[in-house]
C-alpha cells in the first residue's frame, strides 16, 4: 500500500510537469496552428537564467519571479520576431520557422554557456525527503506538483475571467469572426506566448531541478514528452492537454515499477507503443475534442 | 455619403468573384443587396467588412478612404458585420460573444465612455431578445439557429456601428423565426440604423429597405428604390434571366 502511495505521488509529479509542458505548447498551437519545437529550448534558456542569477548571488525567492519573467520576454521577444510575420502563413511554414528558431537559441546558448553541464544550485530543501507516516516523498515532487496545481488554476481564470482570455478562446475557434470585432490578431498571439513563456519559465526551473544539470542540448526530451502529452490529449485542447500530460505520466511510472531488469531499458519505447495503442482506440485523443470544433 | 464602394474588383486565388461593383449608402438608409447563391455577396460583405483587400476600386466611409484599413480595425471606424453563416463563439459564453463585439469601443471612444457604452449597448440587446439576456451564462454552442442569428446582430450592434452590414440573417431559419429576426431589423430601422442587408429571397428585404440592388455572377445588373423594385418585373429577370412577363413563364 505503500509503495502503491508512493508510485502515485511519483505519477502526479512527473504527470504535472509534463501537463504544464503541453499547456504551454498548446496554447500557441491553438491560436496559430503551430508547433513549436524550439519550445524545450525555452524551458533551457528559462533555467540557465536561474542559474546564472543563483549563482551571482541572486536570493532563490527573488531569482524564481525573475526567471519566469525572462522566459515571458524571451517568449514575447521569439514570437514578435519570428512568428508575428507568419500569421495565417500555412503551417509547414511555421514548422520550418521554430526549427530556425530552435537552432538560433541553441547555438546562442553554446555561445554562452558552452556545451559542458552547469549545476542548478537551488536551496537545500529541494533534495529533502518528507516523510508522512510511513511514506517518503520527495520534496521537490510535492513542490511540483503543487505549482501544477496552482499554475493551472490559475490558467484557468485567466482564460475563463479574463477579456484576454475570451479573445483567446475566440480567436482559437474563429480567427477572422475575432477580427471582425475589431481584436488584433498580432496581439492575441503575444499573449498567447506571453502566458505560453510564463509557464515555460516555470515548468523549467522545475525540469532541471529534477535532472540537475543543464546542457545547451536538454532541449529535446522536454519537447517530445509536450508534443506526445498533447497528441495524446488531442490537439489545441488545453483540458486534453492537462489530460495527456498526467496520462503520459502515469503510463512512465507504472512501467517503470512494474517492469524489471532488462526489460526497463525498453521502457520509452514501451511507453510510445502505449501512447499508439491509445491513438489508434481513441485517434482524436483522449478528451476527444478540440478548441477548434472540426470543418 | 455613408458608405461607399467604387469598381470593387476582388476574388480568391486567381478567381475573380466581384468584377467592378459600386454602391453607396446615404446616413439612415437601408440598402438590400440581393442575388442568387454565388453571385458574390458574402464576397461583397466580407470586403466591405476589411476580410479581402480589393484587387481594385476603393471604399470610402464618411469621406475617408478605408480600403486598405484592416478588418480588425473597421470596427473602430463603425463599420460592423454579422457574418454569413454567423460566427457564434461556441466556447463563450452568449455575453461574453457580446462583449467581444464591444472590444473595439475602447478604442474608438476612450476607456471610461467605452464602459459606460458597453452596459448600455448589453441592455438594448438583451431588450431587443429578451430570449438572449435570459440565457446570458449559457455558451454560445447552445443556442438555436435563431437564437444564433441574434446573438450575431446583438453582437454587430454591440460594437454600435454606423453601418452595420449582415450577411443573409435568415439563412437556414425556419419562416417563422425569420420573421422573429425581421421584426428586430424593422425595429433597427425605425431606430435610424444605416445598414446593408444581403439576402438571397427578395420578398421580405424589399419590405424594409429603402434601396436595392441585384447583383448577379459577380456584377451588379439592377439597382432601383426598393417600392419600384417590388412592383417590378425587371427583378425576377435579374435574377432569373427569363423574361418574367412573358407568355410562357
Amino acid at each position: 500500500m505503500t509503495t502503491f502511495i508512493q508510485h502515485v505521488v511519483d505519477a502526479l509529479s512527473v504527470g504535472a510537469t509534463y501537463a504544464l509542458l503541453a499547456l504551454g505548447l498548446t496554447l500557441v498551437f491553438s491560436v496559430m496552428n503551430l508547433i513549436n519545437f524550439a519550445y524545450g529550448m525555452m524551458l533551457v534558456w528559462s533555467a540557465y537564467a536561474a542559474y546564472g542569477m543563483l549563482d551571482h548571488g541572486v536570493p532563490f525567492v527573488l531569482a524564481v519571479p525573475l526567471c519566469i519573467l525572462f522566459a515571458t520576454l524571451l517568449s514575447m521577444a521569439i514570437g514578435r520576431i519570428a512568428f508575428r510575420p507568419f500569421i495565417g502563413a500555412p503551417p509547414i511554414t511555421l514548422l520550418i520557422t521554430s526549427f530556425g528558431v530552435l537552432l538560433v537559441i541553441q547555438y546562442l546558448a553554446i555561445l554562452c554557456f558552452g556545451e559542458q553541464p552547469r549545476i542548478l544550485r537551488l536551496p537545500s530543501f529541494f533534495s529533502d525527503v518528507a516523510e508522512i507516516g510511513s511514506i517518503r516523498v520527495p520534496v521537490l515532487e510535492l513542490i511540483t506538483i503543487g505549482t501544477g496545481a496552482a499554475v493551472v488554476a490559475v490558467f484557468y481564470l485567466v482564460l475563463n475571467r479574463t477579456a484576454f482570455g475570451a479573445q483567446l478562446r475566440a480567436a482559437a475557434e474563429l480567427p477572422d469572426v475575432t477580427r471582425l470585432m475589431g481584436v488584433k490578431p498580432d496581439r492575441v498571439l503575444m499573449v498567447a506566448f506571453a502566458i505560453s513563456g510564463a509557464i515555460a519559465g516555470v515548468v523549467g526551473l522545475l525540469w532541471f531541478a529534477k535532472v540537475g544539470a543543464i546542457t545547451p542540448r536538454s532541449d529535446l526530451d522536454p519537447t517530445i514528452k509536450a508534443f506526445i502529452a498533447i497528441v495524446l490529449g488531442g490537439l489545441g485542447s488545453t483540458r486534453g492537454a492537462i489530460l495527456g500530460g498526467l496520462a503520459l505520466g502515469a503510463i512512465e511510472v507504472t512501467l517503470s515499477a512494474t517492469l524489471s531488469g532488462d526489460a526497463l531499458g525498453y521502457q520509452p519505447a514501451i511507453v510510445f507503443a502505449a501512447v499508439i495503442a491509445i491513438l489508434i482506440l481513441r485517434p482524436r485523443g483522449l478528451s476527444g475534442t478540440t478548441l477548434e470544433p472540426a470543418r | 455619403m455613408l458608405l461607399q464602394a467604387d469598381g470593387i474588383v476582388v476574388g480568391y486565388g486567381n478567381t475573380r468573384v466581384l468584377k467592378g461593383i459600386s454602391l453607396s449608402l446615404m446616413e439612415g438608409q437601408a440598402l438590400a443587396v440581393l442575388g442568387a447563391n454565388g453571385a458574390g455577396k458574402s464576397t461583397l460583405m466580407a470586403t466591405l467588412a476589411g476580410l479581402l483587400r480589393p484587387w481594385e476600386g476603393r471604399i470610402v466611409l464618411d469621406g475617408e478612404d478605408i480600403t486598405d484599413v484592416p478588418a480588425e480595425e473597421r470596427p473602430v471606424l463603425g463599420v460592423a458585420l454579422a457574418p454569413e453563416g454567423r460566427g457564434i463563439f461556441t466556447t463563450l459564453s452568449i455575453e461574453e460573444n457580446l462583449l467581444m463585439g464591444a472590444t473595439s469601443l475602447k478604442r474608438r471612444f476612450g476607456a471610461a465612455d467605452a464602459k459606460r457604452r458597453t452596459a448600455e449597448t448589453l441592455d438594448r440587446v438583451y431588450t431587443m431578445f429578451p430570449v438572449l439576456g435570459a440565457r446570458r451564462k449559457d455558451g454560445g454552442g447552445k443556442l438555436s439557429g435563431g437564437q444564433q442569428q441574434m446573438l450575431a446582430i446583438g453582437r454587430a450592434l454591440a460594437a454600435q456601428p454606423k453601418v452595420l452590414l449582415m450577411d443573409e440573417p435568415c439563412l437556414g431559419l425556419a419562416p417563422k423565426v425569420g420573421n422573429e429576426v425581421y421584426a428586430a431589423l424593422h425595429e433597427l430601422r425605425r431606430e435610424g440604423q444605416s445598414l446593408v442587408v444581403v439576402e438571397e429571397s427578395s420578398r421580405r428585404a424589399l419590405e424594409f429597405v429603402d434601396r436595392a440592388c441585384v447583383i448577379k455572377v459577380g456584377e451588379k445588373v439592377l439597382e432601383d428604390d426598393a417600392a419600384a423594385m417590388r412592383e417590378d418585373d425587371r427583378l425576377l429577370e435579374a435574377y432569373f434571366g427569363i423574361q418574367a412577363a412573358g407568355p410562357e413563364a
